[in-house]
This record gives C-alpha cells, structure tokens and sequence, in this order.
C-alpha cells in the first residue's frame, strides 16, 4: 500500500470506491436535469441514499470494531481502547483476533510449564544454578541461595558475572568450561566450594550454549563411609595383634615333641583357624584401605614385561609348593600407565588364586599358569593382561558374582585352599581405578581365564 | 586499545585472579583436611597444586605489567592493578604455606596418633574464613568487608600464641611427644601467615577502593 492509500483511508472523508461510479452518475443526472424539482428530488434522493449507505457502513463496521474489542479485553496486556475500523480492514482485523487468541493461549500454556518448571526447582534438595554461553549466572534456584547464605565467609550468588566470582573451586570451574566448550555432561566431587563441605558437581549443556549446574551435598554421606572404613580398617587392626600372638605361641607349644598325637591335632586345627582368621583381618584391612575414593593411585609409565615377572617372583614359591608351573607365554613391550605396588596386588591375587586351584585339577602334569599381555587395538588402545589356569572351571551362574565380597563358589573348598573371599573384590577394585575392568571367563572342567584391561602409557 | 577493550582486559585480570584464588584456598582446605583426617592423599593433592599456583602468578604478574606498561592508567584503575599484583603475590604465598601445612601433616601421619592440646582445625577455619572474606571483600570492592577481616586477624595471632604456650608446655612435660609437638607448632604458625597474607589481601582492597594505605596502622580497628 502506497503512502498516497494509507493517506486517503486515513481521511475522515474517505469513501469507498464501490461509490464512485453512483456518486458520478447521480452528479452527471444533476447537471442534465433541466427543471429544478427534479434537479432538488435527484439531490434529496442522492443525500437519502448517501446518509443511509453511510449509516450501514458506520454500523458494520461498529459491530467489527466491538469484535476486536472483545479479543483486546481478553489479552491483559494490549490497550484496550479498539481502533475505528473501515471495512477494507476487517479481514486484517479478524485474522489478527484469530492469532491474538492463538497467540494467547501458547502464552498461557508457556507460562504454566514455567511455573511447573520453577515449583521442580524449588522443590529440588540440590542447588541448581544456570550459566548463559559465556559462563555468566542467569538463574538459580532457593536451595541455592540458601546453601550460600549459611557460608560464613559472606559468599553470594552474583547474576549476570561470571560464575568464578561465585565458585572459585577449580575443579568445579574447570568441569563446567568442559560442558560449556564440549557440550557434553561432566562431573566431579568439589571439597572447596564451602568451608567443610563436599559436593558432587553435574554439569549438563543447555541447547542454546550455556549450562545447568547441579551441586548434591554428599558431606554427611563421606563422612559415614569414612567412619565405616576406619570402622573396620581399626577392627582388622585390633584383631591382627592378638592374632599373631596367638599363632605364635600354638607355634611355639608344636614344636615340643613331648606332646601327644590328639593334643597336636587339636593345636595344628587351632593353628589353621588362627591362620585363616589372620589372612581375613588382613585381607579386611588392604580393602578398607584400597576403597578409599581420596586415594590417589601414583600412575607411572610402567613396562609390562618387568610387572608380570614382578608378580611371578612373588607367587614362585607357593607355586612350588603346590608343584605348578608358572610361565609368561605372550608379552608386548609396550609400557603401561599404573601404580606398580596395586598391579602387582592384582597379579599376585589372581596368580595365587590359580596356584591354588589349578591343584584341584584331574592331572598332576596339567598344574600349569599362564600369563599374556597383548595389546587390543582399540580406541584408545589398551593393555589386556590374562591369568589362565587348569582348575576345575567356574560355572555361569558364578562368573558373575565372583568378584562380590566373601561370595564364593564352594564355600568348603575355598575354605580349604584357605581362601577368604576377599581377593577378588580387591582386585576389581584397583582395576578400576585405573580405569580399566576385570572379567572371567570359565567353562566347568576347561579351567578359567582372568582378564584385566590397564591404560598404555602413551 | 579502546577504553573499552582497556576495562575488558580490566575484568579478565580479575577473573584470572579469582581462579587462582581457588586454587589457594582449595590448597588451605586440603591442608587442614590431611591433618584432620591424617589422610595421605590429601597431602600428596596439596603438594600437586603448587607448580600451578606458581604458573598461575607468573601469568597474572606479566599480564598486569603489560596493561601498566602499554595502558598507563591512572587513579582508581592504576590502584586496581596495584593491588591486583600485591594480592596476586599474597596468593602465591598462601599456597606455599598450605603445602608446607601439608607436608608436617604428612609427617605427623607417618607418627602415632596423639591428641594435641591444641584446636588446628580452629585456627584453620579461621584462617580460610578469612583468606575467602578477602577474596569476597576483593570481588565486590567491600571495603566494610576487608576491614572486617582485619579484625579477625587478632583473633588467629591469639590461638596461634595459645597453642605456641601449650606446645611448648607439652614438650617440657612430655619430651616423647616433642616430634609431634613441633610439627604441630609449625602448622599453626604457618596458619597465622595465612591470615596475615588474607590481611594483606583486605588492605589492598581498601587502598584499590578508597586510595588509603591502611598497611602497618595497628590502632584501625
């Protein structure tokens, strides 16, 4: 539409262009009518048609214009004084009151997420605080408020800063620039967020680039694991030096050769169950010790071959005890990224486990371990280590609860290789920190395979 | 640079300051953590932290000189950049402070368990209250909030000669505790310079707010 149209609608004096051609015609009649009275009833007639077209018109155009009025007084924000409206604008004026009542109600439909949405984050226990694209504070919920309220240290949450001007732990900060960079979830324990307490930290991206930040409280739930890990790192403590004691002295009194057969019988079974009970306290002590989340394992670039002959060295002489055989038959020469001392825990629990069980197979001369390394070329590659004995063979049922505390197979022969139930546990545990995973595989009567995966050191 | 550009770089300083704040404070923490809880790892995580305070400080000092050399600011601004170098310094210190807290923590862990007549994780808290009220006071340019922190510092030197008196009362009376004692004695004297650095800290925040130097003036507070 032209400058010149919006003008002439404008006009009060506006008249539509379905008039022009009778208005012309009636002024064409006035001028060719030669007497006066019917020149004075063409005019009044003219007039009479004009008024009463014009009422019309005002009317129609009223009745749209309360139309409109009615969808302005349902929509709160918009004036509510209604426009005149011409009747060339009455289709623009009904589909606009069409799409304010659209428009509405996807308004009032918005709104009652958001209120949803804001009753979940009041509702929630944790602090949740969200981050624009930049890292800056958008929003936040109470419980956030609130946790920083009780600091002593006077700490507030800023909107509109940057979050270190908030949180200047530098675990926390530096795992939401990985969720804001990456756009991929992370997470962390954060012990410096406030005096004295722990958090574990969820960052999780945002479509539009920024981040939702999630911090638990966990303070009480470390300290009641730390109290049931000294619980029993003090009881396995405790029990350890009486123990001794006591395997000392039934020690001591076997060696007198005046005693009869019964009274060594009795002593050489006390002896036994002393012995176990020490192999217990102290397998109790080393997983209360190896559990513990805080410790950190001291990684070094380690070659496999010197781990696996470490381990072998140690195992040696039960090995000969019980008459087997134990042999490295496959060694990559690739270094590994571990802590040697808990490697050579792993080791030295999965070899004594095939020492001892490898002794309950058919044949005397199949008393054989075998130990390989290879390299898995994954992404990113990796150190596959396996301890392959020729016991009796783990059924399927088992294979999977193997590696639970004290579950074992057959608990009378476990107890009778003198095993406590503890070993294995310990091993997934410290795979696992290295961030690798142990599993079995056995078949009844085909002995077993243990394997563990370590990170390569490059 | 634009002036602009200039109060940009202004903030980044700042932020740049603050994480390394984190880094020191989250040092302090760790270091009474490992003597409360005699945990080992802890000390091992203390003494990991410091090449990257170290790295840290190196970083904020040349990017401080570089806006005084090339910006030449002047009032408000040339007393932020002032302070930001005296605070940066303070920091680093803080943090050496906490590893040698950690390493006699360490040491203290390797000995039986005594109990000590003295409240460490006290002065502690006290001093990380005080390290974390600077750096609030530093953030907001709270100059009722640094002042604060210079009276708390009373508060730690007195803990600090308490447990000095009961140390040393200890080692006489119990000259097989002496190790103990001594480490002990140590770890709070280097949590007293923890909250003189948190001190120093507030200082620099009145003097980059109101241009007063408050250092040395006993009768402040």
């Amino acid at each position: 539409m032209s400058k010149l149209s919006r003008a002439v609608i404008a006009s009060p004096y506006f008249l539509p262009w379905r008039w022009f051609l009778p208005a012309c015609g009636a002024a064409a009649l006035l001028c060719f009518a030669r007497s006066i009275p019917v020149r004075c009833l063409l005019a009044g007639a003219l007039l009479v048609w004009f008024v009463l077209t014009r009422a019309w018109e005002r009317k129609r155009a009223r009745a749209q214009a309360d139309l409109l009025a009615q969808y302005i007084v349902r929509m709160p924000d918009l004036p509510t004084a209604a426009p005149a409206v011409t009747p060339e604008l009455l289709p623009i004026v009904d589909a606009t009151g069409h799409a304010a009542l659209s428009v509405r109600s996807q308004l009032h439909l918005s709104g009652a997420s958001r209120q949803q949405l804001e009753a979940l984050l009041e509702g929630m226990q944790d602090a949740v605080v969200g981050l624009d694209s930049a890292g800056r504070v958008q929003w936040s919920n109470g419980n956030m408020q609130r946790l920083l309220y009780r600091d002593a240290a006077g700490a507030m949450l800023r909107q509109g800063r940057p979050l270190v001007h908030t949180f200047r732990d530098p675990v926390l900060l530096s795992a939401v620039q990985r969720t804001l960079e990456a756009a991929t979830p992370t997470e962390c324990r954060s012990d410096a967020v406030l005096l004295g307490r722990v958090f574990r930290v969820n960052a999780s991206p945002l479509p539009d680039g920024g981040a939702v930040v999630v911090l638990h409280d966990t303070t009480q739930a470390e300290q009641m694991e730390r109290s049931q890990r000294d619980f029993v790192a003090n009881v396995s403590h405790e029990l350890r030096t009486p123990l001794t004691s006591i395997i000392g002295y039934v020690e001591t009194v076997m060696d007198n050769e005046a005693l009869t057969s019964p009274a060594m019988n009795f002593l050489g079974t006390a002896l036994k169950n002393a012995s176990r009970m020490q192999r217990l306290t102290e397998d109790l002590l080393l997983i209360s010790q190896t559990e513990q989340a805080d410790k950190p394992l001291l990684l070094q670039a380690l070659p496999v071959r010197t781990l696996l002959e470490d381990a072998l060295r140690t195992v040696q002489g039960a090995a000969y005890a019980e008459r087997a055989e134990l042999e490295i038959i496959q060694c990559a020469p690739d270094e590994v990224m571990a802590d040697a001392h808990a490697v050579s825990q792993v080791l030295g629990n999965l070899l004594e486990n095939a020492v001892k069980y490898s002794q309950q197979a058919s044949t005397p001369s199949s008393l054989k371990v075998l130990l390989s390394a290879e390299v898995v070329p994954h992404e990113p590659p990796y150190m596959e280590i396996r301890v392959k004995d020729s016991g009796p063979g783990i059924a399927l049922e088992h294979l999977s609860r193997i590696f639970d505390r004290f579950y074992r197979v057959e608990k009378a022969r476990s107890r009778e290789v003198g095993g406590t139930g503890l070993g294995l546990s310990i091993a997934r545990t410290l795979v696992q920190q290295h961030g690798g995973r142990i599993w079995a595989e056995s078949a009844l009567g085909e002995g077993s395979t243990f394997c563990f995966t370590l990170p390569l050191a490059n | 640079m634009t002036r602009t550009r200039f109060y940009e770089a202004l903030e980044e300083l700042k932020e740049k300051l603050l994480i390394m704040a984190g880094y020191a404070e989250q040092a302090v923490q760790r270091s009474i953590e490992a003597y409360r809880l005699r945990d080992h790892a802890l000390v091992h995580f203390v003494r990991q932290s410091e090449p990257q305070i170290n790295g840290l400080e190196r970083e904020i000092d040349a990017f401080a000189m570089d806006l005084l050399a090339l910006e030449q600011p002047i009032a408000v601004d040339l007393r932020f950049i002032l302070s930001v170098i005296r605070i940066n310094a303070d920091l680093e210190r803080v943090g050496d402070l906490a590893v040698n807290i950690a390493i006699r923590a360490g040491e203290l862990n390797e000995l039986p368990p005594v109990t000590l007549p003295v409240d460490i994780p006290r002065l502690g808290t006290l001093a990380a209250i005080m390290v974390r009220k600077a750096l609030e006071a530093f953030i907001e340019g709270d100059v009722e909030l640094a002042e604060s922190v210079l009276k708390l510092d009373d508060e730690v030197d007195m803990l600090n000669r308490s447990a000095f008196r009961a140390l040393s009362s200890l080692i006489r009376e119990q000259p097989h505790l002496t190790t103990q004692a001594l480490h002990a004695i140590l770890i709070a004297r280097n949590l007293e310079r923890v909250g003189d650095h948190a001190t120093n800290i507030a200082e620099d925040v009145i003097f980059w707010v109101n241009g007063r130097d408050v250092r040395h003036q006993e009768t402040l507070v």
